[in-house]
């Protein structure tokens, strides 16, 4: 199971790296970057991804820097200058190298004062279904289990 | 109340002709003096979700419901702009729509050169009030015919100065970005090209920055949404628009696209005056963090 925490300022990010529930050596192995964390629980793997608002509108640039520095090398190289046609593959192999080019999550849960996805990473929203949750101090867990049944009998309809 | 009011019709409409159209353009107006005490949005987006549906639930033929569809958006225009909302974006068909059966595809695509060209008439609400269209999307994916009318239309009402009406449109989302992406990597190369032969351009300068991909979106003339609805109660953006939402409110009203009135616009606009101060302040502090 992959599960995404998505928070605007990277708090979770900066949280989660020196929490004690995730420091554990036995059940946790965090990823080179520290933002992608895989745990063990009652022997079912979850792997845990921590984004923030950087990680929309920068790293797609951050991906078009190194599709613009690849053909710009290849142009030097070349004798007659070549424009580059990019496609939807290239753009999602080069948000891979910058760091955010994971899974599309089926379903979006969103706590806050207001509906609002804030900046969640665009590549991986295009059909994500965004369930509003309320305010985030009223978060429980009955409701994210019924969220999550909702979601599994709208698909089988 | 005059500013907000300020994209009223110039010409006097037959709906509103008769006694019983001016009662109801009265209680409009009224109605929406009272909802501009509140904050109002400047830019809407639509999800016109629900055609189909309208046509099976009132088992007419499946074009029927586009049909009606059609006339609730002209509606819902009108409402929006003598609200004062300036902007105002639809999504009309999207890349993915193509993969539809092909005399669907082709009945969509006459219904949409159908009323492109119906919006360009004189006694249209486009005239009246003065609308500039925009089409966002890939043109090129288009059959020509309608390829063709929507160049005209933006080319008619390229001058126009009232409110403004985005049609997207052979558009998807990723789609957009990927062009912004190729449109700015093109730019770039391009200076670097003239900075080299020039001997005075460092290979570390001219990267691509969150601004460039920005001016090179579709809708770089636009503010970003400050309300998205999708109607039938559905609750995914389904490749929307998705680099301008992040601080939009975003709604999923039951009421299936050609069911969408007036009552659904101002709920729609309460809905958002509630939830203003909140979506403001996160817009704030995200200015002043990034």
């Amino acid at each position: 199971m992959n599960v995404i925490l998505y928070d605007t300022k990277g708090v979770l990010k900066k949280y989660m790296a020196s929490s004690e529930l995730f420091c554990n050596a036995r059940t946790t192995c965090f990823d080179a970057d520290r933002r992608t964390v895989t745990l063990l629980l009652h022997g079912d793997q979850i792997t845990i991804e921590l984004l923030s608002f950087s990680d929309n509108k920068e790293i797609i640039s951050k991906a078009a820097n190194f599709l613009c520095s690849r053909q710009l090398k290849s142009n030097l190289l070349a004798s007659n200058k070549i424009e580059a046609v990019y496609t939807d593959t290239d753009l999602l192999n080069a948000l891979k190298m910058a760091g955010c080019g994971g899974l599309q999550p089926d379903l979006l849960l969103v706590y806050g004062p207001a509906r609002c996805h804030l900046g969640f990473p665009a590549w991986r929203l295009r059909y994500t279904e965004i369930m509003y949750m309320g305010p985030l101090k009223s978060m429980k867990h009955g409701a994210i289990v019924k969220a999550i049944y909702d979601f599994s009998n709208r698909n089988k309809n | 109340m005059d500013i907000k009011m300020k994209y009223k019709r110039e010409n006097n409409s037959n709906s509103r002709s008769s006694i019983f159209g001016k009662i109801w353009f009265s209680m409009r107006m009224f109605l929406f003096s009272v909802l501009s005490f509140g904050p109002l949005p400047a830019h809407i987006a639509f999800i016109m979700d629900g055609n189909r549906r309208y046509s099976k639930k009132h088992n007419v033929k499946q074009g029927s419901g586009h049909n009606v569809g059609f006339s609730a958006l002209i509606s819902t225009l009108q409402y929006c702009y003598e609200l004062g909302v300036k902007y105002v974006t639809v999504y009309a068909f999207s890349i993915e729509n193509f993969k539809r059966k092909p005399d669907e595809v082709q009945s969509l695509m006459n219904l949409l050169k159908e009323k492109i060209d119906e919006m360009l008439e004189e006694t249209s609400v486009v005239k009246e009030y003065g609308i500039r269209i925009n089409f966002w999307g890939d043109l090129n994916l288009l059959t020509e015919p309608v390829r063709l009318a929507a160049k005209k239309a933006m080319a008619v009402t390229a001058e126009n100065t009232g409110p403004v009406l985005s049609v997207c449109i052979a558009y998807t989302s990723t789609n957009e970005i990927l062009h912004a992406v190729q449109e700015s990597c093109a730019e770039k190369n391009n200076c670097m090209d003239v900075g080299y032969s020039n001997g005075c351009i460092n290979s570390s300068e001219g990267l691509v920055s969150v601004a460039d991909l920005e001016q090179h979106l579709y809708s770089a003339s636009c503010p970003e949404p400050d309300i998205v609805v999708r109607t039938s109660g559905e609750t995914r953006l389904s490749n929307f628009l998705l680099w301008q939402t992040s601080f939009s409110h975003l709604q999923n009203p039951i009421a299936l696209w050609p069911e969408f009135s007036l009552r659904y616009l101002v709920w729609s606009i309460l809905q958002y005056q509630k939830a203003y101060a909140s979506l403001q302040e996160q817009r704030i502090r995200n200015k002043k963090t990034h």
